[in-house]
């Protein structure tokens, strides 16, 4: 496929103020967005430049990355579903399962809190969280710094980019700065509201009324990115002993509570929830019609919605229409 | 001890002489004062004593014995051994003899963090933050600049607190001792969190002698640290200048019986009884082993 990014060069101005002196100050870059989008947050000890987005890229398909080279990155975010997974549970090494489903990483860049629970502050920090699990990459991260300094090719391509060879911060940079480019824009709603009427089917228009009104999903997905980035419980019964945003917490009120996902790409986003135990859209809509499960610290917000079995028709349909053209589209796993 | 005293009343009256001690008074003194105030830029002292170059030396124990990797020990009647053995010690606080506090600090860094509210900030730490990695050894770290002079204790922190806690670890110079470490994890990645006090070994479950499942107490959140205070008088001089401080390992894993499975895997959260334990242990394993030359 070809990938499409993007870039704008911006002027050294961008880059006054932070002090930032050697490779990555030559040619830093602006990610364009789409129309309506804020700017993708760049933090400035971090600037986007093609070459480590290239290089981010390539170690994102790596799967040296683990332990016994099995698993990547693209192991368990497929970019032909949206950067998610299309099982329930993502496989680690020697086959073991974790307790989440693997979310979308388009338009990750965005988001203040990662994972589920928003246990990770920042994308660089984040990366290390999957490489080191023993459910997902069980990498020593001394081994891996190893295996990257022995590959004359990544010695090379980190010396370019940073001035510096493979280290924790260099790996975690260039992953960020990769993913930072997944972006997506421009589904048929996003015509919708930029005045193409067209862009929507009458059905898909009652649809729309219903995520607004009766069937109340854009209190919490709403905005550019179709969610609030609250952490809510939505009311899904407890599976195991996953306690949410409480294991990060520690709080009673943050029990059972998770990241509200985006809804951009829904259609190709299945399974659902944290622990992808919904297959179809239709189960997810059957789960909020019924007003969740009355889960203790379920949010008053989840509601039974009486939705005849028309509307729920009508609703789905719009959920497809959040499906975008994906900016960014990479190498295949 | 307090600032020498330049006494100048006995000195007869000239008008001109007068002229140049006024000049003296206004300019010369106020620059010996401040000379003899002047301290070490790694303490923020009351105290006026010259400063002097001080290390920290954290020693490993398990009970009465050397800490060493390798090693079995008994713990309560079974057999264990340590892998990793790691405490992290912050906000060091010396007090002198007439009850000054000296804090002591390091060179400042500035990394990405989150605030309370989950915001990006940058954040500057610029407290002194060891990292004892005694399944290494002993572990010997540059204290800085202290006054010379009597103590009568120190104080610390068992675990890094505080907006100190909410930094993304990735981004440090890769010497700190707040770096994000690639042989043991010193961080929890997926709860953003320094772990304070890391301990993994084996231990024999079915008392055959040889150790055969896997242990470890990962004890992290603010809420889990403590403050520890070493009430012994000591002095610090160019010639003592290496303050010994000794960890008993085996006293934060006391009430634990690693031959229970209840009690055998701990990172706070997923065992809650467990890390209770251990850190009820924290603030009671520590001893100054004294302070001597280096």
């Amino acid at each position: 496929m070809t990938r499409v990014v993007y870039i704008a060069v911006a002027t050294l101005l961008l880059l006054s103020g932070c002090g930032i002196a050697g490779p990555e100050a030559r040619d830093p870059a602006v990610l364009d967005v789409p129309e309506g989008f804020d700017p993708v947050p760049i933090p400035s000890h971090n600037p986007i430049t093609a070459a480590k987005v290239d290089l981010g890229e390539r170690l994102f398909h790596d799967r040296r990355l683990s332990e016994d080279r099995s698993i990547s990155c693209a192991s368990c975010h497929f970019e032909n579903a949206a950067f998610a997974d299309p099982r329930p549970l993502s496989p680690g090494v020697h086959g073991r399962l974790g307790i989440r489903n693997s979310p979308s990483l388009v338009n990750v860049g965005y988001l203040d809190l990662l994972f589920w629970d928003g246990g990770s502050f920042t994308l660089e920090a984040q990366a290390l969280a999957p490489i080191e699990a023993d459910f997902e990459m069980n990498m020593n991260l001394g081994v891996l710094m190893e295996r990257l300094k022995a590959d004359p090719a990544y010695a090379r391509e980190f010396e370019d980019v940073f001035g510096e060879g493979p280290s924790v911060a260099t790996l975690t940079k260039a992953l960020a700065a990769f993913q930072r480019t997944i972006r997506s824009g421009g589904s048929r709603y996003d015509r919708y509201l930029a005045g193409q009427t067209s862009a929507l089917s009458a059905a898909e228009r009652r649809g729309m009324d219903l995520y607004n009104g009766k069937a109340n999903c854009a209190s919490c997905h709403n905005g550019f990115l179709l969610t609030n980035q609250a952490f809510e419980n939505n009311g899904i019964e407890p599976a195991g002993s996953d306690s949410g945003r409480a294991r990060i917490t520690g709080l009673p009120e943050d029990f059972l509570t998770f990241r509200v996902p985006s809804l951009r790409n829904v259609e190709k986003t299945a399974p659902y929830m944290h622990d992808g135990r919904f297959q179809t859209l239709d189960d997810v809509i059957a789960h909020y019609d019924r007003g969740g499960s009355g889960v203790r610290n379920q949010s008053p917000q989840i509601q039974p919605l009486q939705l005849t079995e028309s509307e729920k028709q009508d609703l789905i349909a719009f959920l497809k229409t959040l499906t975008d053209d994906i900016i960014l589209t990479g190498i295949s796993p | 001890m307090q600032p020498p005293l330049v006494h100048l009343a006995a000195i007869p009256h000239d008008p001109h002489f007068a002229m140049t001690m006024k000049a003296l008074r206004t300019f010369l003194l106020p620059i010996l004062f401040v000379s003899v105030f002047l301290m070490g830029c790694d303490a923020d002292s009351t105290g006026s004593s010259e400063p002097v170059d001080v290390s920290l030396a954290v020693q490993g124990m398990f009970g009465s014995q050397s800490l060493a990797t390798g090693t079995t020990y008994d713990h309560n009647g079974a057999n264990v051994t340590i892998e990793a053995a790691r405490v992290y010690l912050s906000d060091f606080v010396l007090t002198t003899a007439d009850g000054q506090e000296v804090a002591v600090t390091s060179e400042p860094v500035t990394v990405p963090a989150k605030n309370e509210n989950d915001e990006d900030i940058t954040h500057t730490v610029s407290d002194k933050v060891v990292l004892a990695k005694n399944d290494l050894g002993m572990s010997e770290n540059h204290f800085g600049e202290v006054p010379a002079g009597d103590y009568t204790s120190i104080s610390f922190r068992v675990g890094i607190v505080g907006q100190d806690n909410r930094v993304d670890p990735t981004q440090f110079p890769a010497t700190h001792p707040m770096t994000k470490q690639t042989d043991f994890n010193n961080h929890w990645s997926w709860a953003s969190g320094y772990i304070y006090l890391r301990m993994d070994g084996e231990v024999d479950t079915d008392g055959d002698g040889a150790v055969d499942t896997h242990w470890e107490a990962h004890i992290g959140r603010d809420a889990n640290a403590r403050m520890v205070t070493l009430d012994t008088d000591f002095t610090v001089s160019e010639t003592n200048n290496q303050i010994h401080v000794m960890v008993d390992y085996q006293h934060f894993i006391e009430t634990l019986d690693l031959t229970n499975p209840e009690e055998q895997i701990t990172h706070g959260m997923d065992n809650p009884p467990m890390a209770a334990k251990v850190v009820s242990m924290l603030d009671g394993a520590f001893t100054l082993g004294g302070v001597h030359g280096q």
